[in-house]
């Protein structure tokens, strides 16, 4: 049972430096990484969904963390080159939690820098007011 | 049909310089989840529910609000002034409502959301959300 699923945006553009024409997409070997990661981990609870476009764009990469019941969070200014291990904790911690919101020490950096933003969970019995947690 | 949910962050401080201990009340968040609610109280709003959210977690772009419905894609707009943009978030969530995935057509989006979409992200059991335009 899939408790959480990380999108990725493989539309993100990530500068090379010389001007606009220079760019890679890296976030479809994002996508990649992070299934070889999670592979045989028996960790059904993770699926990892190819986004085009999550609408950000100017801060690749960008991610979206979404479970059932869970508050969604947008993470971005990921580098797919050296944060997939953060990532995928992010994501574990993300699963594990009740609603979404992970506790700030449990956060790994790249989490705790790079929220974009977050929405309450739509189920019905909607709780936009959390009680506990930061954002 | 699913109720369409817009959320306003409530916490909101927008880009005013607020005083740090300005009571909540007055924040502009809290002032744009009035201007919302008067509008939908004045135009009708069957089918959408107002309801405020406890930060958005959108801080350096507010004020925030997003729109959501079970089994469509989430929008998240910033940069919203509560004096100017009620009507274009309360246009958009009506947009969104009559969207099969929650993706209206560009050309029908309020200009304010085109160009201050900060985010938007699949529903969680997506069917076959477009991807042909965000």
């Amino acid at each position: 049972m899939t408790t959480a699923t990380i999108f990725v945006c493989v539309s993100c553009r990530r500068s090379l430096g010389d001007g606009e024409e220079s760019f890679d997409q890296p976030g479809r070997g994002l996508v990649e990484a992070i299934e070889a990661r999670l592979q045989g981990d028996g960790h059904g609870r993770l699926a990892v969904t190819a986004v085009d476009c999550l609408a950000v764009c100017k801060r690749p990469c960008t991610i979206a963390l979404s479970g059932t019941n869970k508050w969604t969070y947008l993470i971005g200014d990921l580098d797919p080159d050296s944060q997939v291990d953060e990532i995928v904790a992010a994501a574990r911690s993300f699963a594990a939690s009740d609603n979404g919101i992970v506790p700030w020490r449990e956060r790994p950096p790249s989490f705790r820098k790079g929220v974009i933003a977050r929405v309450p969970p739509v189920a019905g019995g909607v709780s936009a007011a959390p009680t506990t947690g930061l954002t | 049909m699913t109720t369409t949910i817009l959320y306003v962050c409530v916490t909101c401080r927008g880009n005013e310089a607020g005083a740090p201990d300005e009571p909540a009340a007055v924040r502009p968040g809290a002032r744009l989840l009035a201007a919302v609610e008067q509008r939908l109280a004045a135009e009708g709003d069957k089918g959408i529910a107002l309801v405020p959210a406890n930060c958005l977690s959108n801080c350096p772009r507010g004020c925030s609000a997003a729109v959501s419905a079970s089994g469509k894609w989430t929008y998240v707009i910033g940069d919203l002034d509560p004096d100017r943009h009620a009507g274009d978030v309360v246009d958009f969530a009506r947009l969104h409502r009559a969207h099969e995935h929650g993706v209206p057509e560009w050309r029908d989006r309020p200009e304010h959301v085109r160009k201050h979409t900060i985010a938007r992200v699949p529903p969680v059991k997506p069917a076959a959300p477009p991807q042909e335009q965000s």
